[in-house]
């Protein structure tokens, strides 16, 4: 078996054969439309860099602070939360608001949430105050943001997760960025919280650093963020009340980025920062079958919004040109079309080929993945990575990796079917059913 | 005894007022004073009301303290005996000294301690509250009782009375802390540093690194907007994670030192004293009232009182088996001379003379000491015996010498006081060498009796 995976390794290298070019030219078709990509946010990692050394690093003004917690039932975890945000370094005011939805289910979280009233009261600390808004009747993620919205007196408004926790100079380096005028949004790098607990969590932390901690920075650097993510977005508020707070639906998260860009042809100097520096951790699913299952919610939801909600106003004139494109690129083509591609192509090759050729084809598509991916985490760890302790352990997943994204990918194809052909968007726990089915699309 | 009755009942004030027969008004105390009359009781009218604590306070000091003084209009102190008309005033005062009558003694020669039972004897069901006074010693006072005293700095002589059992407790009103030097309730706490006792400490935030342990200021760690160890340079992110607070969040400027909780001690405003809390006397404040027994007390005939006494130190046998004892013990030295006795008899001679020129309190104590003297002379084998006519009979089996007496007499003269008025005190004893050949118990002790030296 090994030979003949061999051989047909080798006949790869050096055939010459019609078809077998066609194969070799769309072998390297999948391979190197990420490449360059892959090149762009690497472009964009040293870029990242080179502007962090320069950056002015001071706090000229201290603006309040709004950060809504959107709390579940989360239970204790979201003491650890509230903790996080009370002894932040930011010297300013910092209005914790906590939202609890569906109060009479969540009882357990509301009485975390009222406990740590007091500690932040025993504090004695006059620039943090804490308010708690218990939702009795649920009414979803959104429901509690807005209601956040509509209280909070921050100049500066954080969207954040019950069970997400924060450095404690997380405030401290977002504020920063507003600073300037332009920077209307600043998204967060989130970190995983439980990575030691299994492989699944190794591989998902290890995907959280790939594509957030070091693809987002890249991207970023050329003005590109695709997505302020839900569990940890933070805005400028007037920007909030412009658009009037978000949208009832799943995948809050992106509906209010994609409402947010529609200003940028307007507005062409408007721009969403990601920072690197501004960390959260948050926890992910334990096991791949929670891992696999939330992503088919995830990337169902993605397609619901860009697929079919805002179809339409995918445009230049609406986003700006490196927005349009990167929109297309990023979020139509590598999460929307490449899994389907990457699915059909995997059946078809070995529908037409045998299969040690198939493998060996593969095997070639592996190594240049793994020769990616050492280099792109090697630029991360040297360039970017606060916490080189931790992260160095990930090179010895890389030879793993490949099979685990290669996997997701295909989970993707079956979400975004799915999505498709059940409108599996409108059967989300993120909110009440008929809070959904209110929704118009 | 003597006891003076009042005719007129006197009224301060500048008002006309319709003048029953047996009123006289007065625009001020020292005019009362220069007439010379003798008040039935007092009476003060709404005019008065504004000056009616000067004019109280002058009645409860003066030799009339016991008499009622009402008011016209509803005035809150307990030093009144509240708000009635002027007939219904000159009824309960009438009243007051039929109750008088029922004691029989002078009212002249009383102790505070006395003053304040008759005081209570003649107003039914009357309960002493303790008021509260902000810059009084230990904020509550008893004004009657202070009135009352001989010396106003000296109140706790109504706590005698209470173990007496002639006033009690009734109920709680007040728990005070007192300065354990000066009694003083003015006291105030400060937080100090635990071991260097410095005032100067602060509430500071710690920070506990959990790479090297290190505990210390957030201060120390604070880097710009970062936290880091000062001690082993860890950079400290998430709260939980790289480091926590410590229970301690003191420290003391003038020593360092870094704990939990700072020591609270207490500082005396009067005296200065500072100490530990747990230091302070606790005070309790009641509300007092006289018991039935201190009503009795009173109407009891005092020299019984007094007799009764030498009870708190004297086990009596009766009279009866006293005398089966004696007769029984004649019995045995006839037949055996070695059973060697005496008896004593003791007659308290002027117990009304002590009371009258001591008072019933002094009294009390005078022979209280008595008692516990000759108690002491006393073997543990004697046996006591008392009759009605307050003599004591005391049997001391196994007695030869003769020096009962003396010791007495001269114990006696240790205790005597100084005045004019002595204790009279008879010593007569007989022992079993002196026995004539016929005597029984009852002829002995009568033949005791009789004899006069």
């Amino acid at each position: 078996m090994i030979d003949s995976i061999y051989l047909a390794f080798l006949s790869i290298i050096n055939s010459h054969n019609s078809l077998l070019t066609f194969i070799l030219m769309f072998t390297p078709f999948v391979v190197f439309f990420e490449g360059p990509l892959l090149l762009f946010t690497i472009f964009g990692l040293f870029r990242f860099a080179n502007d962090y050394l320069k950056q002015d690093s001071s706090l000229i003004r201290l603006p309040i602070v709004s950060c809504c917690i959107t709390c579940y039932s989360e239970g204790n975890s979201v003491i650890n939360t509230i903790k996080s945000l009370t002894f932040q370094t930011y010297p300013g005011l910092i209005e914790i608001i906590a939202v609890v939805d569906g109060a009479i289910q969540n009882k357990e979280t509301l009485i975390a949430v009222k406990n740590c009233s007091k500690f932040v009261e025993g504090m004695n600390m006059n620039n943090r105050r804490l308010v708690v808004i218990p939702k009795w009747q649920r009414g979803g993620r959104v429901s509690s943001l807005n209601a956040a919205l509509k209280v909070a007196q921050g100049e500066v408004f954080m969207a954040l997760d019950g069970d997400t926790s924060f450095d404690n100079n997380m405030v401290v380096n977002a504020v920063k960025h507003f600073n300037d005028k332009n920077v209307i949004a600043v998204s967060g790098n989130l970190r995983v919280r439980n990575a030691s607990k299994s492989l699944a969590t190794r591989f998902q932390a290890l995907e959280y650093i790939l594509s957030i901690s070091a693809g987002k920075t890249g991207l970023s650097a050329f003005g590109i963020v695709n997505n302020i993510s839900g569990a940890f977005g933070i805005f400028r508020k007037k920007i909030l009340d412009l658009v009037g707070g978000w949208d009832t639906g799943t995948a809050e998260d992106f509906d209010i980025t994609t409402r947010i860009k529609q200003y940028f042809g307007r507005n062409k100097n408007w721009r969403i920062v990601f920072d690197p520096y501004v960390v959260g951790h948050t926890d992910v699913p334990e096991t791949f079958l929670g891992y696999f299952t939330q992503r088919l919610r995830w990337e169902g939801d993605l397609f619901y919004l860009i697929g079919r909600k805002y179809l339409d106003n995918i445009k230049p004139g609406l986003l700006n040109w490196a927005n349009y494109f990167s929109t297309v690129i990023i979020t139509y083509f590598m999460q929307i079309i490449l899994p389907f591609v990457i699915t059909f192509y995997t059946v078809y090759l070995f529908y037409v080929f045998p299969g040690a050729y198939v493998i060996a084809l593969f095997f070639i598509v592996y190594l240049f993945y793994v020769f990616a991916l050492f280099i792109y985490l090697l630029l991360y760890v040297l360039l970017i990575s606060d916490r080189l302790k931790e992260d160095i352990i990930y090179f010895f997943y890389i030879p793993l990796f490949p099979f685990f994204a290669f996997a997701s990918r295909i989970n993707a194809a079956f979400a975004i079917a799915h999505s498709v052909l059940n409108k599996s968007h409108l059967d989300s726990n993120m909110a009440p059913w008929w809070v959904l089915r209110r929704g118009r699309f | 005894m003597s006891l003076k009755i009042g005719n007129a009942l006197v009224i301060f004030s500048n008002k006309k007022i319709d003048l029953l027969d047996s009123c006289k008004v007065f625009s001020s105390w020292d005019s009362f004073l220069e007439s010379k009359i003798d008040p039935l009781g007092f009476f003060i009218a709404s005019d008065f009301s504004d000056v009616h604590i000067d004019i109280v306070k002058y009645i409860r000091s003066s030799k009339w303290w016991y008499k009622f003084c009402f008011s016209e209009e509803d005035i809150g102190n307990q030093l009144l005996d509240g708000q009635v008309n002027l007939v219904q005033a000159i009824d309960r005062c009438k009243l007051a000294e039929e109750k008088l009558q029922k004691l029989t003694f002078s009212l002249d020669t009383l102790a505070s301690s006395e003053k304040l039972l008759v005081y209570l004897f003649l107003r039914d069901n009357f309960e002493i509250f303790p008021e509260f006074k902000p810059d009084a010693k230990m904020l509550y006072t008893y004004p009657i009782i202070e009135c009352l005293s001989e010396d106003k700095n000296d109140i706790d002589w109504y706590k005698e009375l209470i173990r007496r059992n002639v006033l009690k407790y009734n109920k709680l009103v007040d728990r005070v802390r007192l300065c354990n030097k000066c009694s003083s309730a003015h006291i105030y706490f400060v937080d100090v540093c635990p071991n260097c006792k410095s005032l100067d400490i602060k509430r500071t935030r710690m920070i506990h690194c959990f790479e090297c342990g290190y505990i210390g200021s957030q201060e120390e760690f604070s880097k710009g907007y970062d936290q880091i160890c000062p001690k082993c340079s860890a950079h400290l992110k998430h709260i939980g994670v790289d480091y926590d607070l410590p229970t301690a969040q003191y420290s003391c400027n003038n020593c360092g030192f870094i704990f939990d909780e700072p020591e609270t001690i207490y500082r005396c405003i009067t005296c200065g004293e500072q100490g530990n809390p747990d230091r302070l006397m606790v005070q309790e404040f009641y509300s007092i009232i006289m018991t039935l027994y201190g009503h009795e007390w009173l109407l009891f005939e005092q020299k019984k009182i007094v007799f009764s006494i030498l009870n708190e130190s004297f086990k009596y046998v009766s009279l009866e088996y006293f005398q089966l004892v004696l007769s029984w013990f004649i019995k045995l030295y006839r037949r055996d001379n070695n059973f060697a006795f005496a008896l004593l008899l003791l007659k308290l001679q002027n117990i009304e003379e002590i009371i009258e020129y001591y008072g019933i309190s002094k009294s009390l104590d005078i022979y209280r000491e008595l008692a516990k003297r000759i108690s002491e002379i006393l073997r543990n084998t004697d046996i006591v015996c008392r009759d009605d006519k307050y003599k004591l009979w005391i049997f001391m089996p196994a007695t030869y010498k003769k020096g009962v007496c003396k010791r007495i007499s001269e114990t006696l003269e240790s205790i005597q006081p100084n005045n004019d008025v002595k204790i009279k005190l008879l010593t007569n004893v007989i022992y079993s060498s002196e026995l004539i050949d016929e005597s029984n118990a009852e002829t002995l002790m009568k033949q005791l009796d009789l004899r006069n030296d």
